[in-house]
């Protein structure tokens, strides 16, 4: 099935398609989703959401960019929605305050084995991806897609809809906001 | 013991290799069937719901129409009878 097929099968809610737009991109919306979120079940959760709005939203498809493009997009936003409803919830919390002083914080929060690490990186990764939950939302996403997903420069700017150079100066911003996290919390640890 | 740097890049470096996850085919199944289930409801409530909006829109409408007309004629009432006593009054005036 070339794409504008499966696009037109999806805008007919033919189940033929639904079925193709599964199998092609349900792994890719389980991982984008998981590396943002940080949760299995809720990455899982993501996928269903996202196919959803996938079958409800074709119609408004445009075509400008490819409809894998426009997955990764609707990826990106359900998942981010996710983690702003995490953090309204956990403003809520009785010790929010002495919580936002602490910049330690991130470092006690629980850990996060995502499935597919190599046993021999676990416990570093796990350390990773709890810095990785402090970046800003577009270098959060940025480096996901690059690191996880494998995604070039130039694809990650057209889903980001933005240009290669920001997406060069959003890793490296990225890169630097780690290294610095890691520190802290490596040099924590020896003491 | 390894120095912080080193510790630093191996946890950047953790990623390599890292593998796609698939969905069992149990929750793939799972996940797909409610999504169809999901578009199939939301397409028969989209159906229904312009011809019912339409009822309910007309309905009030009639309602308030005939409230309207209610109240009008129940005013016209109240203004019919004091004119009557004032003619009565008239009346007895003109007799003198």
């Amino acid at each position: 099935m070339t794409e504008s097929e499966l696009i037109s099968g999806l805008q007919k809610k033919d189940e033929r398609a639904f079925n193709e737009a599964f199998k092609l991109y349900s792994s890719m919306v389980l991982n984008t989703a998981m590396g943002i979120v940080h949760d299995h079940d809720e990455a899982e959760d993501l996928v269903q959401e996202v196919m959803i709005e996938v079958l409800k939203s074709v119609n408004k498809f445009k075509g400008e960019s490819t409809l894998k493009t426009w997955i990764y997009r609707l990826t990106i936003s359900k998942s981010l929605d996710i983690l702003r409803a995490k953090k309204r919830q956990k403003r809520g919390g009785l010790f929010t305050f002495v919580s936002l002083k602490n910049d330690e914080s991130w470092m006690h929060k629980p850990d996060f084995n995502h499935p597919g690490v190599l046993l021999e990186n676990k416990e570093r990764a796990a350390v990773l991806f709890k810095a990785i939950d402090q970046l800003a939302d577009n270098q959060k996403i940025a480096f996901t897609l690059h690191k996880l997903e494998n995604r070039s420069y130039k694809e990650i700017a057209e889903i980001m809809e933005t240009s290669i150079s920001s997406v060069e100066s959003l890793m490296h911003r990225a890169k630097k906001k780690l290294q610095k996290l890691l520190k802290n919390f490596y040099e924590l640890d020896r003491k | 013991m390894k120095k912080t740097e080193e510790k630093i890049e191996e946890a950047l470096n953790s990623l390599e290799g890292i593998e796609r996850i698939q969905l069992s085919p149990l929750v793939a199944d799972r996940i797909f069937q409610k999504a169809m289930e999901a578009t199939t409801i939301e397409e028969k409530i989209r159906q229904t719901a312009t011809p019912v909006s339409w009822v309910i829109g007309v309905a009030a409408v009639l309602v308030l129409n005939f409230g309207f007309l209610f109240w009008m004629n129940s005013t016209q009432g109240s203004t019919e009878s004091t004119e009557t006593l004032s003619g009565i009054y008239f009346d007895s005036e003109i007799g003198y």
